[in-house]
């Protein structure tokens, strides 16, 4: 049986004026339906790269990923933006919301680019806003929400269009304690309730408390995998090591 | 992506960035209006010299001129010309008014009363005299409207039956005294060949021989051909019968040079006209490819939820769209108002544009693809952003 996600061997390097950095080499490992995994490791370990290219966003130089039995790398321009939009939400650390929208339209955009009729998209605009929240801020704009509200509406926007696997890159970065926690109960949520699969980068060690299991990763390779026993013994040699 | 969503996410851009927008807008307005009026202008002077032309000079006519003058020997030559229809003599001479303001110069026409319709441009007799005859017989003439008139302010300076005394330079009489039989209507526009037919005294050619004129001879003669597809030939012909010091020219030949040069005018205009257009277009150019660069991360969000490449593309174009529809359609309604309101002084003629279906066309196609040409560049630049790189923009 192939899981849900499948990370082959995955090798990015970037060629920046002929000095080649590896920011990926050789990212090896599975997901499994269903669960919340954690990704840590220390700055420019690669978290991000690996993130991007699983949601589609980025290619691998080498190797390959399998989301659904389908290789993502092979996939048309065209095709790599559907798959965006259909199977994999997107949570960043800076939100990335557009300032002249109202947090409603803000939500309606994935099911816009999906050509989902107005009414509709209103509809189910507003049930995921409501899932994370923030019903009662639907007309707000970005700039009249607080970081978490951005974020949860950020998550609503991910959330819409029903995917099957949500990506967040540090989606606590930018918040106070009290903000990452709710953000935090809404992915929490989304897991238990909803089955949704989710992947979460995090420098926050608290963080992989959601998680039932976490990829340390460290000079673009997976260095250990944890199971949820064993956060105690991963927290302790990571701060062994420094990281 | 539906189309309306195209629409709506383009004008909420525009909205955005109102100032650029409007700037735009108000850029095509501006083009608009000067290629639509220009082109209308010019397609109105074409339409009153043609018109003009034809009514004072019957497209089927040839004209022979000469200050010397044409005998009736002259006259029997081209009355001989197979194809033609008729042949009528016109003998002028400069007199000078005596008025109690003062002297002033005008223009005595002899000519017959039949044929005064066709030598002033107008249908028929009655079309022609304001008030009275035009029965000119003898010394009885008919006054031409700025003889009888102020032509400044329209007041009536002379009246039926009262007499008319004029000082004859060259002629045979010193002085003389006519009687007025008729005052003509004012006949406007094209000042008639070689002199003023509202600033003239016209008489009947037997009395004019008998009274006025040294010699029996005419210094206009018009020779009608049976159609106006023979004018050529006629036109031809005359010039082979006519003595050196006569100049034959037809109307017809005329119009058709009018007409080309104020056709190669128009498109002069035109293509000055479109540099603004053009402007447009690098204004658009310039103020899309700064929103792509200003909006780089906005494309990464999109394309990270999902936004095909095409919908980006679309996406600017529709602004460009947008900005040159609004922009070009008020264009043409303002130039549509301007020309209703507004007339515009061109050779002699107060002119409205005519703006034709074609101009109105023309006006609003080729400000529209200027500017999608235009955007096409930053609006594929969009399109072709790395998503990753997109967001990472500041
Ligand atoms: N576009 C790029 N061009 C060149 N090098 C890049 C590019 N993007 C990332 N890198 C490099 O690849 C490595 C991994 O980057 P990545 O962003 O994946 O790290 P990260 O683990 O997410 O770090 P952080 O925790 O700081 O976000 C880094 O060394 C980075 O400098
Ligand atoms: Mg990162």
């Amino acid at each position: 049986m192939s899981s849900f996600v499948e990370v082959r061997d995955v090798w990015k390097i970037y060629d920046m004026d002929g000095i080649k950095v590896e920011a990926l080499r050789g990212a090896n490992f599975d997901v499994e339906k269903g669960e919340f995994l954690g990704i840590v490791g220390p700055s420019g370990s690669g978290k991000s790269t690996l993130l991007h290219i699983i949601g589609g966003l980025d290619k691998p130089t080498k190797g390959e990923v399998v989301v659904e039995g389908v290789r993502i790398n092979e996939l048309s321009d065209e095709e790599l933006s559907e798959y965006r939009n259909k199977v994999v939400g997107f949570v960043f650390q800076m939100f990335y919301l557009i300032p002249r929208f109202t947090a409603l339209q803000n939500v309606e955009m994935p099911l816009i680019a999906r050509g989902v009729p107005r009414e509709e998209r209103r509809k189910r605009a507003m049930e995921a806003l409501e899932m994370v929240g923030l019903g009662d801020r639907a007309f707000h704009k970005p700039n009249q929400l607080s970081g978490g509200e951005q974020q949860r509406v950020a998550i609503a926007r991910a959330i819409v269009g029903k995917p099957r696997l949500l990506l967040a890159d540090e989606p606590t970065g930018n918040l106070d304690s009290e903000s990452a926690k709710s953000v935090m109960e809404v992915f929490k949520k989304l897991n238990r309730e909803h089955g949704l699969t989710i992947i979460l980068v995090t420098h926050n060690l608290e963080l992989v408390w959601y998680c039932n299991r976490v990829i340390r990763l460290a000079d673009g390779r997976v260095k250990r995998i944890y199971r949820a026993g064993e956060y105690r013994e991963m927290l302790s040699s990571m701060l062994k090591s420094g990281l | 992506m539906k189309f309306s969503d195209y629409t709506f996410l383009a004008f909420a851009s525009l909205k955005e960035r109102r100032g650029r927008t409007l700037g735009a807008v108000l850029g095509v307005i501006i083009a608009v209006v000067a290629l639509s009026l220009a082109l209308g202008v010019g397609e109105s002077f074409q339409i009153a010299f043609k018109e003009q032309m034809e009514k004072t000079l019957a497209a089927n006519s040839v004209y022979i001129f000469s200050s010397i003058g044409l005998t009736e020997a002259d006259l029997a030559y081209y009355r001989n010309i197979y194809e033609v229809e008729d042949v009528f003599g016109i003998a002028f001479e400069t007199i000078k008014l005596i008025d109690p303001s003062g002297v002033k110069t005008v223009t005595l026409v002899a000519i017959e009363p039949r044929w005064l319709p066709e030598f002033l441009g107008v249908t028929s007799l009655e079309d022609l005299i304001e008030e009275g005859s035009y029965d000119m017989s003898g010394l009885g003439v008919i006054v031409g409207s700025d003889v009888w008139k102020d032509p400044q302010t329209g007041q009536k300076l002379r009246n039926v039956g009262e007499t008319l005394t004029v000082q004859v330079s060259g002629g045979k009489a010193k002085q003389i005294t006519f009687f007025i039989i008729g005052l003509a209507k004012e006949t406007g526009g094209i000042r008639g060949p070689g002199m003023n037919p509202d600033n003239a005294v016209y008489m009947e050619p037997e009395a004019f021989f008998t009274y006025i004129a040294k010699r029996r001879v005419y210094n206009l003669v018009v020779v009608v051909a049976k159609d106006s597809k023979y004018v050529s030939n006629v036109e031809k012909e005359v010039r082979a019968f006519s003595p050196p010091h006569a100049r034959v020219f037809s109307p017809a030949a005329m119009i058709k040079q009018v007409s080309i040069f104020v056709t190669a005018l128009q498109t002069i205009l035109g293509v000055v006209s479109s540099v603004g257009i053009g402007v447009t277009a690098l204004w658009v150019f310039d103020s899309m490819t700064i929103s792509v660069i200003q909006r780089t991360r906005e494309i990464g969000i999109l394309k990270a939820i999902g936004f095909k490449s095409r919908d980006i593309l679309l996406l600017f174009l529709m602004e460009a769209a947008v900005i040159s529809v609004i922009g070009s359609i008020s264009g043409v309604a303002i130039a549509m108002l301007l020309s209703s309101l507004v007339r515009i002084p061109v050779f002699g003629y107060t002119l409205r544009a005519t703006i034709t279906p074609s101009i109105t066309l023309l006006s609003i196609a080729l400000p529209i693809l200027a500017n999608l040409v235009a955007s096409l560049l930053p609006a594929r630049r969009a399109a072709s952003l790395d998503p990753v790189r997109a967001l990472r923009y500041e």
